[in-house]
C-alpha cells in the first residue's frame, strides 16, 4: 500500500474499524516505511493523551436552577401573545415614525426652497432625523426587553399600550419643538 | 431504559419531578460536552442549563424510537457549536484559558493528582485549538465513546462526515503535538518538570 492511503487509514485504525485484510496491509506498510511509522507513533500518543479522559462534576445544584427556570420562564402563550403585541406597536410606531417626520419634511422643502442656506437646512434636517431615529431604536429595544420579560400577558400589554403612548407623546415634542427653528 | 421511558412518559404528561429526574440522569454527560467544547465551568454550567431547557420546550416533538441520550446530546452540541461559531473572532488564547477550568472535581482519578491536572489542562489546550465541528468530534468519540453511526446521529450528519471530521482534527492535533515537541520548553508541563528538576 502507498502512503497516502496508509494515513487516511491511521484513524479508522484508531478507532479499529479496519477489517483484518486491512489491518494486516496496515501492519505490512508499518514494517517498510519508517517515515509513516513515526506519524503512527504521533497519532497513537494521541490517543492515548484521549484515552479514559476524566468526566468533571457538574454543580451540585444545576439540576434545581434548570427546574427553577422552567417553573419560572415564560409560558408558550403568553411568548406567542407578547410577540403578537410587540409587532403591532412596532407597526404603530414605524407609521409614526414615517408620518410625523414626512411633514416636517414637507415644510422644510418648501423652507428650503425659499431660504440661501439650502445645504445647513439639509445637514440640520439629518442630524435632527438620526437624532430621533436614534432615540426610537432605543426605545425599542428596552420594550422588546420589558415585553420578553415579562412574568404575564397582562403585565405586557399595559407595558406596551403605556410606552406606545410616551413615546408617540414624544415624538410629536421632540419633531414640533424643531420645527420653529426650521420655518424661522 | 423501562424507567427512563417510564420518566419520559410522565415528563409527557407534565410531571415536572419526571423531568426533573432526567435531568439529574444526563446532567453530567451534558454539562462534559459543553465544558469540553465551551473551555469554562461558568459556560458549560450556561449550556447545560439552556440545553435543559431546550429539551423541556421541545420534549414533546421527541421520538421515541430515538435514543434520548442522543437527542439530549444532539441538542447540547447544536447549542455548544452555536455558541462558539458567535464568539469566532474572539479567540481565547490558551494562556488565558484559567487555571479554575481544571479545578473542577475528577471522578475516578487513580492518577496522581498533579499529573491529573497537566493532563486535563493539555487536552483543554488542545481542544481549545480545534475548530468547533472537529473539537466535537473528538469529544464524541473519547468522552462518550458513540460509534462513527450514533456520532451521526447526534450531529444529524453522515457517517462519511464524521469519519472525515475525526480524521481531520487528529490531523490537527498531530501537528500541534509536533509544534509543541519542537519547543520542549515552551510547554506548561515541561516548564514545570524543569521548574521541578534536582540540580
Amino acid at each position: 500500500m502507498r502512503c497516502p492511503e496508509f494515513r487516511d487509514w491511521m484513524s479508522l485504525k484508531l478507532d479499529g474499524r479496519l477489517g483484518p485484510d486491512e489491518e494486516w496491509q496496515f501492519t505490512a506498510h508499518l514494517d517498510v516505511c519508517p517515515t509513516c511509522a513515526q506519524e503512527w507513533r504521533l497519532w497513537q500518543d494521541i490517543g492515548d493523551l484521549f484515552t479514559a479522559p476524566p468526566m468533571v462534576e457538574p454543580p451540585e445544584d444545576l439540576a434545581a436552577q434548570v427546574m427553577v427556570r422552567i417553573r419560572h420562564g415564560p409560558h408558550r402563550g403568553a411568548v406567542w401573545g407578547s410577540l403578537a403585541l410587540l409587532t403591532v406597536g412596532a407597526a404603530v410606531l414605524v407609521g409614526l415614525f414615517i408620518l410625523l417626520p414626512l411633514a416636517d419634511f414637507c415644510a422644510l422643502a418648501v423652507t428650503a426652497a425659499q431660504s440661501p442656506g439650502l445645504l445647513a437646512v439639509v445637514v440640520s434636517a439629518l442630524a435632527h432625523l438620526l437624532e430621533v431615529a436614534a432615540m426610537l431604536a432605543e426605545a425599542c429595544r428596552l420594550l422588546a426587553w420589558g415585553i420578553v420579560h415579562s412574568p404575564s400577558l397582562l403585565a405586557t400589554l399595559v407595558y406596551l399600550l403605556v410606552a406606545v403612548g410616551a413615546m408617540a407623546a414624544w415624538l410629536r415634542v421632540a419633531v414640533f419643538r424643531k420645527a420653529p427653528l426650521l420655518r424661522g | 431504559m423501562e424507567e427512563e421511558r417510564a420518566l419520559i412518559r410522565k415528563a409527557l404528561a407534565g410531571d415536572q419531578e419526571a423531568f426533573e429526574g432526567l435531568v439529574r440522569a444526563y446532567q453530567v454527560p451534558v454539562y462534559n460536552l459543553a465544558y469540553r467544547m465551551l473551555g469554562t465551568p461558568a459556560e458549560a454550567e450556561e449550556a447545560a442549563q439552556e440545553t435543559f431547557l431546550r429539551v423541556y420546550r421541545r420534549l414533546q416533538t421527541y421520538d421515541v424510537e430515538q435514543r434520548l441520550s442522543s437527542w439530549v446530546l444532539a441538542i447540547a452540541s447544536h447549542y455548544c457549536v452555536d455558541r462558539l461559531r458567535r464568539r469566532r473572532g474572539v479567540w481565547l488564547s490558551v494562556d488565558e484559558l484559567p487555571e479554575a477550568a481544571v479545578a473542577g472535581p475528577v471522578r475516578e482519578a487513580p492518577e496522581p493528582r498533579f499529573l491529573e491536572r497537566e493532563k486535563q489542562q493539555e487536552m483543554q489546550e488542545m481542544l481549545a485549538c480545534l475548530p468547533e465541528g472537529y473539537r466535537l468530534a473528538i469529544v464524541l468519540r473519547y468522552w462518550y465513546d458513540l460509534s462513527y453511526e450514533e456520532m451521526a446521529e447526534v450531529t444529524q450528519t453522515t457517517v462519511s462526515a464524521v469519519k472525515s471530521r475525526l480524521h481531520r482534527a487528529r490531523e490537527m492535533l498531530a501537528e500541534q503535538m509536533t509544534r509543541s515537541q519542537a519547543r520542549p520548553a515552551s510547554g506548561r508541563l515541561e516548564r514545570r518538570l524543569a521548574g521541578n528538576a534536582l540540580p
